[in-house]
Formats: C-alpha cells, structure tokens, sequence
C-alpha cells in the first residue's frame, strides 16, 4: 500500500517500511519489531494513526465498490504494499467476479508478498515499478496484457503520495499515466495534508525520516492539481472518512483536527 | 437490516431469545468495529456474529462451539487484542440464557467510560471492556439476572465460565497460527525478493563483467587521488601491461610527460564538478617502451563507497600515426626526407617571429656545383645518391636544438640556424659544410666528387623577414658560385648594393643603347699657337632616368664587362663621325677633325679597319678627319691584328693618336712600329704647370721632354686638361701644338664647334692683346 519512491537494492529489514507500518494497524504479522516501533511511536504522537490506516483501508474499498458498479473492471493498484483484508481484487470481485487488477509496488518484499499471495490468480498481477517512471509502468501494462489500456482503468494511488517527494514530481507521473488511458477512466487518491498537530506532525515527519519513504504534505491545491484532466465526482475532494460514507456503518470513522483528502475523479 | 432477517431460530411465534440474540449481535459488532478494522460490511458482520450467538446457545456443544468462534474472530480479521476482550465482556453481559438454564452472570462492575476506547488503541488493547452506552437499559436489565444476594447461589456457573475460555482459548490459538503463519510469509517474501534481487545483481553484475572484460575499449576506474582502482584487459593490453600492475597507478603518471598536465587538469575538473565529461586525446607509454595514442573519454559515477571516474579508451594510434605521416610527408621531402621548403619557411617564421634583438638567427644555403653533370654523366639513380648522401651529411652539421637542415629542392638545401647563433659559428658551419661535401660520394656505383657552393648570412640585414634572408643567403650562394664554387661567401649588404647598382645600371645600359640615350659632346682642341678650333674630342655622356649623370669611367667599364662595349664603341665612331662629316660639309678645310677613343677590345675585332672606312665613306667624312685615340695599354698587345688594322686606317689618312701618353709603362717600341701621328699629354702632367706653385719642376720637365720626344718623331702634341691661361701660355712656349680643357671650351653641343669654327673665336690664348 504505502509505496517507497527509492528502491534499495538490497532487502535491509533493519529499516522501517511504510508498508510494513501499516499493516501494524491493520493488525496484520507481516512486520518486524523495527516497524512496529515506528507504529508505537506514531500512535503515541498521534493516536488516531491506527484509525487513519483503516479509514484509508476503508476509503478504498468504498472507492472500488461505487466503481465497480460504475461498472469499471479494470484496477491499477500503485502503491499496493503487504497484501491484507479487503484486498481490491477481494472487494472488486463482490461485484463483478471477472474485475482484473495489477498490484504496482516498488518495495520488492511487498512485490515477493503479494504474489506468493495471489500465485494462481489468473486476474491479478504484481509488477514492481516505480511511480517515477510512468511510461515504464504502462510499458509493463501493455506487455502483460492483463489490463486492456483500451478500455477505462481506475488508477488507484490510496495513501501513497504523501510518500512522494515534490522532487519526484509526482504530478507529472500522474498525468503521464493519465496520458495512457482512455476517457471515462477513473482516479483514486487520498493524500495527508496535516495531522493533529503541528507538534505530532513534526514528529511523525521525523519518524518516517528512518524509512526510505520520508512524509510530504499537500494542501488542497496541491492535491486537486493531481486531478488535472479529470472531473471529481460528488462529494469532491474531502476528507477521508467524508467521500461516501457507508451507510450501514454506524461506527464513527472520524479522527479529530487530521485532514487527509480523499477524492475520485474521472478523466474527460 | 430488519428484524425479519434476524432469527432463524424463530418458528411460528416470536421467540423472546431471537430478539435478545438480534440485540447481542448488534452490540457485539458495535464493540469489534470499534477496536478493529472490519474488513466486511457491518450488516455482514452483525449477521456472522448472530449466527456464532445462536451456536452458543444452541444445542451443540458449548465448549467447541466456542473455541471455533474464537478462531474464526481471528480468521475474519479480528487479530487485534482488543477484539477479544469486547468479545468475551459481550458474552458475559449479554449472551442470552439458553432456555432451561439458570446461569448466572457475575456482577460487573459499571463499563468505562468511552474515552478510554477514543484514546487509542494502545489504550484499547488493555482489554478494557467497551461502554455500552447505546444499549437500551431495558434490555440490559431484562437479560441480567438479578445479582441479588442469592447470586452466590447460582446453581452452575461453569458452563458459561468454561464457554468463555473455551473462546478465549480459540481465539489465542487462531492467532498464534495466524501470527506464525504471516510472519513466516512476510520471511518467505523478504527471502524471495532478497534471492531476486540477489540474482538481479549476480546477472547485472556478470553482465557488467562481461562487458568490462571482453570490451575493446580500454576501461579503468579510477578514484578522486587518480589511482587506477579496476582496469580491463583491453586497457592492459593497449599499455602492455597485466591488469594487476595497473592497480593503484596513476592515470597521470602512465601518460606520456607531455600529456600530463592535459589528463591532469580534466581529473581536476570533473573531480571539481566543473565539468561532468571530459574528452581528450594524450600518448601514453606502454610497458614495452612504445607509446599509445589514446582517446579518453572521463565521467564521474557516484557509489555507495564514494565517487570515481570512469575512463574509457580507444587506441587512436593508427589514426595519430596516419595524420602525423600525412603531415610528414606534407612537409618533408621524400627523397632526402629533410624538411621541405614549407617547413623551413615556417621554422624560419618562428625563430624570426620569438627572437628579441638581430644576431640570433641565420642561414646557410647550398649549392651543389655542377650537380647537372652528375645527372647527365652517371644517371638520375646517382644524382640521387648524392643528393641522399648530402643531406644525411648536412644533417650531422645541424644537429642542434633549434637547428634544422633542409631541401629547398634540386640540389637545393639549407640550414636555418636558430638559438643564437652568430655569425662566427654561422661559417665554422659554412666552412664544415664545404669540407664535408667535397669528400667522395659512393653512387650507383661509382665514387663521385663534389662539390658546393655556401652563402652564409645572418639577420643582421635590411628588414630580416624569410624570404629576405634566403635571397641574401642566395646573393652569397652567387657570389660563391660566381668566384668558382667550392667554397662559400658571407653575404654583405654594401658589396650586395654596389652589385645591385651595377646590375640596374646594366640593363638601364641596353635600354640606353637601343634607345639612343647616350649623347656626344664634344670638346674642342685648339692651336695653341692661333687658337684656332682644329678638332674636338667626342666624349660620351650618360643620364640614367633614375640616377642621373653616371661617370664615364663606370658605365665605359660595366659596358665592357657586359659585353656591351663593342656596340658603344661602334655606335660613338658612327654618330662622331657623321657630326664631323657634317663640320665638313659646313666649313671644308677649316672644319675640325673629330677625335674619338677606341677601347682595346674594339682595336681587336677583326672588322674594325674595314666598317670604319665603310663607316667614313658612308657618312662623307675623309679619313683625315677622323682621329682614333688609343691607350698606350691597348696599343701594347703582342697582337699583331692591331697593328694591320692600325696600318690599314693610317693608309688612309685616318689619324691615330697615343692618349694619356706617359701614364702607363711605355715602352716607346711601338712608336717605331705603330703609324702614331699624335701623343696626348695626359691632365695628371698639365696641372703641375702652374707657375705658382712650387714643387712642380718635374711635371714641366715631362712635358717639355714630351714635347721634344714627339717632334723629334715627327709626331704633334697635345696637352690635356688646360684649365688656366698660364698653362695655355707655358704650353705654347714649350712648343706644343695642341691644347683642350676648360681654359678653352667645356664639352658642348656640337653647335660649340661649329660657332667656333664659323666666328673664327679663336682662343685668347696666344695674344695677350687679344685679351
């Protein structure tokens, strides 16, 4: 899910994942003691963390659902991280049991993860790639031909690019993929602007100084310029646990002062 | 959700425990979704978890029923702590009773607040049981046995208090597996990716091996202090040395000494990150003592370890080898392989252009004498033996710094001497030069004599630029070669101008004749005894357009040395003689005689006698009125031509007189001989004349012994170069006959003689009365 903009060579486990750090929260055992202490510490600056990864997990699920009765059956997953519960194939195939997903991870752990996961399913894919080279990715695409790029993909990138820097230009990458589907495709993305407070900010920002995957905030206006070329769909951009909540669900999602947007947008 | 959906255990008439069991399962889902994240929908959820309810208070055995639950919690997704602990406070609070059993729940304490769930999970994961704060009262109370005093008494609590744990124990064992079974996938993922990435790099690197080994191009890395940290065996082999000997060495240092501060400087600058690539071309020298012309090409690369340079070499050695013999050959001579005349001039070009004061640089320019011989006699094979061996002798002579031997071509060559050499050690050269050809040449076969011609100068001339100094080392080379060959001449500017005035003079001189620019004056001789005009003496007068009057003297000799003589001579009898023809014509008798010099040279043509009286009879002048004036020199030749011819012209009438009588070795023989009717007292004797002066009894001696020679003879005399009356007056009392000079008329136009002659202007020389 949380998806590393660097791509270390060697496996190091002594170093903190992203990924890893989420499925703390969302009580998997896919991690070690080095990232359940940054999930400690996190929690401890700012305890709606836990509930942050869920409604993230959760904002997802949704998405996919009101997408796949849009009738979309095509998902690329970038940034998927350590499969878990809810998986979009998982919730995508409630709906529609022929939807198709490429998972696109650059944590080569979550990519060995994730197809050791889904070995035998001939509907997903796992590719490690990098955010930063766009055409590489729709290059993969096009060479597997699991995905039909003729046809409309919902491009999911849920609670990633707050892990990519400015000077990755994530913008661009964006656009360069956007460049390589079809209108009526959709686009998925949550991005942290702030957390509680300035103060558990900073020190969340410093935590994740130890993973490869360092913080970046974006306001609103950084956020909505990632949906150029694409129209957001009701309620906009919000924040998270605000994008079409469940209505069954009767648990209150929200975590107080934390604004993390959350929007869908569909490519004119 | 209705309440429809609730029950499958409700029959025919609403069973009180479906509602309760609704109740409990909502409350139950409430308390899970709280503490953990719910990956299925909550209606899903609350009909799983009513189903579990309706399990434990079915028929089935409690204890297993439970355990399974607690399992499948886990295998849902509810592996936080957390949920275990709202599971298990939900079941004791409000797990309906199944029918016919008294189980009796012990009190509980009130529930906590809710903030301890808001405050986090780590809060929550102390298993504190959550608030049940929207549960109706009523219910609560409907379903919880009255904890009055008889609770003690509850007939048989273990059967709930054994569900519980049979749960808790379920729900431990579920996720001991889980947790064992996803740590061991998230070791397996690790290992995987590490074993990928492993052989990426095993691949990667083979591959970058492989490249690096068999790769043509020459590769090092060296590090930021220049020392070559990995080098390819193509590298090794363009330097010709093991890969091994090549670590640690610096780049620098295996570059040749005049390349180094090239490949120095571009280690800097990328170093520096002035730049981020560097090109260059630099000689390297190969173990084996031969040299390498590489093109190296440098880029930083940055690793882990710290950053190095990546260079990467081509073996530009053909190519280098190929232009410098293009430019070679471009420059040097292919016979001789000296420098050819372009590279002379240019190296002459910059010992000019860098040198401070004059005196630094000079030439020396040879002349092989007589080298068409060699050509023509023994073939061109040997000519260009000797050509070859010259050279290679005249290369020893120069080998010095700043020194460089040359063919200008054919048998041509050249030292141009730089460095400072002066103009001592420029002839030593010279000297050694003349020397060293001379000696036998081996020749197709022959052994062959030479020998050369040198011109030396240095750049102490007018204006010194190349070609300047060439056309003075030539003018020296000429003056060798003119003086005989074999030798060699230094240039030297003041003999150069005289030579070069001759030399304008000269061909102003064929010009002049074909032009008729020479013109005759004529200078009267008078009787002294009458001064009556009797002759004239014709003298030829030269302007140059550029120079002016040029002295008798000069141009009668440059006419002889260029063999122009004869014409002047011929051309002065034939309009000398046509003037006094026409004096004739103008006053018979009394018209004065022309005189005129012959050279000895045209005494000697053979055709002298016989086109003189052609001459005569052409223009109408009588023999008797034409007076040749010879040198006593050219009157002394043994030869006896001459003298016929002499004969042959005094036969006729034509009159020959001695002039300059007394100034040459006279050997007074000839006047026995030689049909002489006239001497001519040179000038030199007539100056001492002068009553005035003392000291000069001896010129009036010579004069009077002359005078008395002459008459003795028979012969008439006359004095030249009569410039005072009293030399006039002193001539005539000595007896002699005839007098010119300017005391009587200065050279003139013919019309001089010819008022003379008319006005009867006799010279005030004889009567004083006259005066």
């Amino acid at each position: 899910m949380a998806r590393p903009d660097w791509a270390p060579d060697d496996i190091d486990i002594d170093r903190p994942s992203a990924s890893r750090i989420y499925d703390v929260w969302l009580g998997g055992s896919h991690n070690f003691e080095v990232d359940r202490e940054i999930a400690r510490q996190t929690e401890s600056a700012w305890p709606d963390a836990v509930r942050y990864a869920r409604a993230n997990r959760a904002f997802l699920s949704r998405a996919v659902r009101f997408l796949t009765e849009r009738g979309i059956d095509q998902f690329l997953d970038i940034g998927s991280g350590i499969p878990t519960a809810n998986n979009v194939h998982e919730v995508a195939r409630r709906s529609n049991p022929d939807a198709r997903v490429v998972y696109v991870d650059i944590d080569p752990v979550a990519v060995a993860h994730s197809r050791a996961i889904l070995a035998g399913d001939d509907r997903t894919a796992v590719l490690q790639a990098d955010l930063r080279r766009p055409g590489e990715i729709l290059d993969q695409i096009r060479d597997q031909a699991l995905l039909d790029l003729d046809r409309p993909v919902a491009l999911l990138l849920v609670a990633l690019l707050h892990f990519i820097p400015d000077s990755a230009d994530p913008h661009s990458a964006i656009a360069r993929l956007a460049e390589g589907v079809p209108a009526g495709s959709y686009l998925v993305l949550s991005q942290g602007a702030h957390g509680a407070s300035e103060e558990s900010d900073e020190r969340i920002r410093e935590l994740y100084r130890r993973t490869p995957t360092p913080l970046t905030a974006r306001d609103r206006a950084e956020t909505e310029r990632f949906f150029a070329g694409f129209e957001l769909v009701e309620p906009g951009l919000v924040n998270l646990p605000d994008w079409r909540p469940d209505p069954t669900l009767e648990v209150d999602d929200r975590f107080a002062g934390a604004l993390i947007y959350a929007g869908v947008g569909r490519k004119l | 959700m209705t309440d429809g959906d609730a029950g499958p255990a409700s029959a025919d008439e609403p069973d009180p425990t479906s509602a309760a069991l609704d109740e409990f399962a909502r409350h139950w889902a409430r308390s899970l979704t709280r503490v953990s994240y719910v990956p299925v929908r909550p209606d899903d959820l609350r009909e799983r978890l009513r189903g579990y309810a309706e399990r434990l208070t079915g028929p089935e055995d409690g204890t297993v029923v439970a355990r399974e639950i607690g399992m499948a919690l886990v295998a849902e997704g509810f592996t936080h702590v957390a949920a275990v602990s709202v599971t298990l406070a939900t079941l004791v609070d409000l797990l309906p009773v199944p029918p016919g059993e008294h189980a009796v729940v012990p009190p509980v304490a009130d529930p906590p607040s809710g903030s301890a769930v808001a405050a986090g999970p780590a809060v929550a994961s102390h298993a504190a049981v959550p608030s049940d704060s929207a549960l109706p009262p009523g219910a609560a109370v409907a379903h919880r046995p009255d904890p009055g005093p008889g609770a003690a008494e509850v007939a048989d609590p273990s059967p709930r208090a054994a569900l519980l744990g049979a749960l808790a124990a379920g729900y431990a064992r579920g996720l001991r597996e889980r947790t064992q079974g996803e740590l061991e996938s998230i070791i397996r993922a690790v290992l995987t990716a590490r074993r990928s990435a492993e052989r990426a790099r095993v691949a990667s690197e083979a591959r970058f091996e492989a490249l690096f080994v068999s790769s043509a191009s020459g590769i090092c890395v060296i590090d930021l202090e220049d020392r070559i940290v990995q080098a390819n065996p193509a590298l090794a082999r363009m330097l010709a040395c093991p890969v091994v000997d090549l670590q640690r060495r610096r780049l620098t240092g295996l570059a040749r000494r005049e390349h180094r501060v090239a490949v120095g400087q571009a280690i800097r600058e990328l170093t520096s990150g002035e730049r981020t690539h560097a090109e260059l071309e630099a000689a390297f020298g190969r173990a084996d003592g031969g040299t390498v012309w590489l093109r190296l090409s440098l880029a930083p690369v940055l690793d882990d370890g710290g950053e190095y340079l990546v260079v990467t070499a081509q073996d530009d050695t053909e190519r280098h080898h190929l232009q410098s013999a293009l430019s070679h050959q471009a420059l040097h001579d292919p016979l001789t392989n000296l420098p050819n005349r372009t590279l002379v001039l240019r190296h002459l070009h910059e010992l000019l252009g860098r040198r401070t004061g004059t005196g630094q640089v000079g030439i020396c320019y040879l002349d092989l004498d007589g080298f068409k011989t060699v050509n023509d006699s023994f073939g061109h094979a040997a000519g260009d033996d000797v050509l070859r061996a010259v050279a290679d002798r005249l290369a020893t002579c120069a080998a010095r710094p700043g020194w460089l031997a040359g063919r200008l071509g054919g048998d041509e060559f050249v030292i141009v001497a730089g460095d400072g050499a002066d103009l001592d050690q420029l002839v030593r050269v010279a000297e050694r030069l003349v020397d060293i050809v001379r000696r036998p040449i081996p020749a197709a076969g022959h052994q062959l004599s030479v020998s050369a011609s040198v011109g030396v100068t240095d750049d102490r001339i007018p204006h010194h630029q190349p070609a300047d100094l060439l056309r003075a080392a030539d003018v020296a080379l000429y003056w060798a070669k003119a003086a005989g060959g074999d030798r060699y001449e230094v240039y030297d500017a003041g003999r150069h101008d005289a030579q070069a005035l001759r030399s304008t003079l000269g061909s102003g001189l064929r010009v002049a004749l074909h032009q008729d620019d020479f013109v005759i004056r004529y200078q009267p001789i008078v009787r002294l005894r009458d001064g009556v005009p009797v002759g004239a003496e014709a003298l030829l007068r030269w302007t140059h357009p550029e120079y002016g009057p040029v002295a008798p003297e000069i141009f009668i000799e440059l006419a002889e040395e260029l063999g122009l003589i004869g014409q002047l001579g011929k051309w002065v009898l034939t309009r000398g003689c046509r003037q006094a023809a026409s004096w004739y014509r103008e006053f018979g008798d009394r018209a004065p005689f022309v005189s005129i010099n012959l050279s000895a040279r045209q005494l000697h043509d053979v055709g002298l006698a016989d086109e003189l009286l052609a001459t005569l009879d052409e223009v109408g002048l009588p023999a008797g009125q034409l007076q040749l004036e010879l040198t006593e020199s050219a009157l002394l030749g043994p030869a006896q031509g001459p003298a016929d011819a002499l004969e042959v012209l005094a036969r006729h009438g034509v009159r020959v007189a001695v002039d300059d009588f007394g100034t040459g070795y006279s050997n007074l023989a000839y006047l026995r001989r030689l049909p002489v009717r006239e001497l001519k007292i040179a000038g030199a004797f007539v100056e001492g004349l002068t009553p005035e002066l003392s000291g000069t009894p001896a010129d009036r001696q010579i004069v009077a012994s002359v005078v008395g020679l002459a008459h003795g003879l028979n012969l008439t005399v006359t004095a030249e170069g009569v410039e005072t009356r009293e030399q006039a007056q002193l001539l005539r009392s000595m007896g002699c006959d005839h007098a010119q000079g300017w005391w009587f008329a200065r050279p003139g136009e013919p019309e001089l003689l010819s008022r003379m002659v008319a006005g009867r202007q006799a010279h005030p020389v004889a009567s004083a009365p006259a005066r």
